[in-house]
């Protein structure tokens, strides 16, 4: 009789999640809300690092989260939840960045972009601050962006993040790995090595210079 | 020479998805730009992994507070009580919880399974029968079925085989108050001593292991359906013992169903919940003993 018994403590964080959304479709008005109690951190943290915008953002994340709570009977758990709710999140987010082109005389936020390197650092500096580093993310393209927020800085695996993003691996794969590179050089640490051949944000021009002085060799 | 490798092509190729190699392979600068590209890659992972989270605004949890509040409260198809519902509510005519019951005669209950024994009010026989569980399952099982001779037999715990898929919360929805008022598919297999110890399975719900035709004995009938093994009173029992609230030795299961969890096969465990309009629902797989209840999934919903 000493048995303590499981409870919500036991199940894995998408048994919990599953619970909570099964517990909402029955009826019990508290569930969402513990749900999104759970992962609106998160949500929020993408939408407004996506939008670079806290209005905006906030706008989103309360859109996305209206429409999950409307859709929970959609959710066929093919996905973790977490996946599901990051969908949609980001998916609102991406209806607002294609508005805010649609309005070019709202500007995205561009500091740091890949076409203004950061000074090179010195051995001593070489960390960045904080805010130096989401600059340079705010100048990334969006799909690049959000598979780096996804992936590198919330430490979610590529292959939730493809399910995110409905895109394949792979290509999870090549954004964040392209977006890298990008910050590589907004940020200053493709510069400071001296063997390292000059690499143009975009484009290929100063690459057509590096294949003009790599020409001579056999 | 082929081209030299752009920055975005030196990226892909870091992460296996380009096709460069045979540049690379022939290309010292690439190379080098490759090599400085990873290690350059490496810092920034670092910094982005130390971001700290950008804090949520203050207002924020109220607003979205505020708007599933404002989605809610038109909805006329969920009314769901802002008190706990009392057991004599209408919502759970089908359905009540075991206290509402009380008292209940003790031996009107249907012991066919050791477990039912112990959830009687804490009964010397069922302590000392669940003490050992495990430790000699035949005498066990005879004691249980035994004790199911001696109940009362016309009030039934529902045991069903309802085909839910407790992985699937619209499937558990659905299906579960079929499986709460006894309307869903008998479990067939729950019938009698005799099924527990080796005929042939009957029907499974779909994605469970199949059963093998002709089969007998009972471990054939383990190898064809896992679950079978939580059909025996004792190990059953002892699966029960791990989920009952040790604190609240009354409580039994409102309803047991021979179900799945995705593909696994899974019995889902009914009980009451403090929350006297909710149940509280443990899904666990077929290994689940007293000392570790393999639990896959705990639900609690509102009483159907």
């Amino acid at each position: 009789m000493s048995e303590v018994p499981q409870g919500e403590g036991t199940p894995s964080p998408d048994a919990r999640d599953r619970g909570l959304l099964a517990a909402h479709l029955a009826g019990d008005d508290q569930a969402f809300g513990a749900l999104v109690g759970l992962h609106r951190d998160r949500l929020w943290a993408v939408a407004v690092r996506t939008l670079g915008d806290r209005e905006e953002a906030a706008d989103a994340v309360q859109d996305a989260l209206l429409s999950a709570y409307r859709a929970a009977g959609s959710f066929r758990g093919e996905a973790k939840v977490t996946t599901w709710l990051h969908r949609i999140v980001v998916n609102a987010c991406l209806d607002r960045v294609r508005r805010q082109q649609a309005r070019p005389t709202v500007p995205l936020p561009q500091a740091g972009t890949g076409a203004e390197p950061a000074e090179p650092r010195d051995m001593v500096g070489e960390r960045e601050t904080a805010l130096e580093v989401e600059a340079a993310l705010a100048g990334l393209a969006h799909d690049q962006r959000i598979a780096i927020l996804l992936v590198d800085i919330h430490g979610m695996s590529v292959e939730d993040a493809a399910a995110v993003l409905e895109v394949p691996t792979g290509t999870v794969k090549s954004r964040c790995s392209r977006g890298r590179a990008r910050l590589a050089v907004s940020l200053g640490h493709l510069r400071n090595r001296p063997d390292a051949v000059p690499v143009p944000p975009a484009g290929t021009d100063v690459m057509r210079a590096a294949d003009d002085q790599a020409g001579g060799q056999p | 020479m082929s081209e030299h490798l752009d920055l975005d092509a030196l990226a892909d190729h870091l992460v296996g998805e380009g096709n460069g190699t045979e540049h690379l392979s022939t290309c010292a600068a690439c190379h080098d730009r490759l090599a400085a590209l990873s290690a350059a890659q490496l810092t920034v992972s670092a910094s982005l992994a130390a971001l700290p989270p950008p804090p949520l605004p203050p207002e924020l949890a109220s607003r979205i507070t505020a708007a599933l509040a404002a989605e809610r409260s038109p909805a006329p198809s969920q009314p769901a009580p802002a008190e706990p519902a009392p057991a004599s509510s209408a919502r759970s005519a089908t359905v009540t919880p075991l206290a509402a019951r009380r008292p209940a005669p003790r031996r009107t209950w249907p012991l066919s399974v050791a477990a039912a024994v112990v959830l009687v009010s804490g009964a010397g026989l069922g302590y000392t029968l669940l003490a050992d569980a495990g430790n000699d399952r035949a005498e066990q099982a005879t004691a249980a079925d035994s004790a199911a001779g001696a109940a009362a037999p016309q009030v039934a715990l529902p045991r069903s085989a309802s085909g839910i898929d407790y992985a699937d919360p619209g499937s558990v929805t659905t299906g579960l108050p079929s499986v709460l008022d006894g309307s869903a598919q008998r479990d067939a297999q729950s019938g009698t001593a005799d099924a527990q110890r080796g005929a042939p399975p009957g029907p499974l719900p779909s994605g469970s292991t199949l059963s093998i035709p002709g089969a007998s004995g009972p471990e054939a009938a383990l190898a064809a359906d896992p679950l079978a093994r939580l059909r025996d009173p004792a190990a059953l029992a002892s699966c029960l013992l791990a989920l009952l609230p040790p604190e609240d030795p009354d409580v039994r299961p409102l309803a047991l169903d021979y179900a799945r969890f995705g593909p696994t096969p899974a019995l889902a465990v009914v009980l009451p919940d403090p929350d006297p309009a909710k149940v509280s629902v443990f899904v666990v797989g077929p290994g689940c003993t007293k000392d570790n209840d393999a639990t896959l999934q705990f639900i609690r919903l509102a009483r159907p």
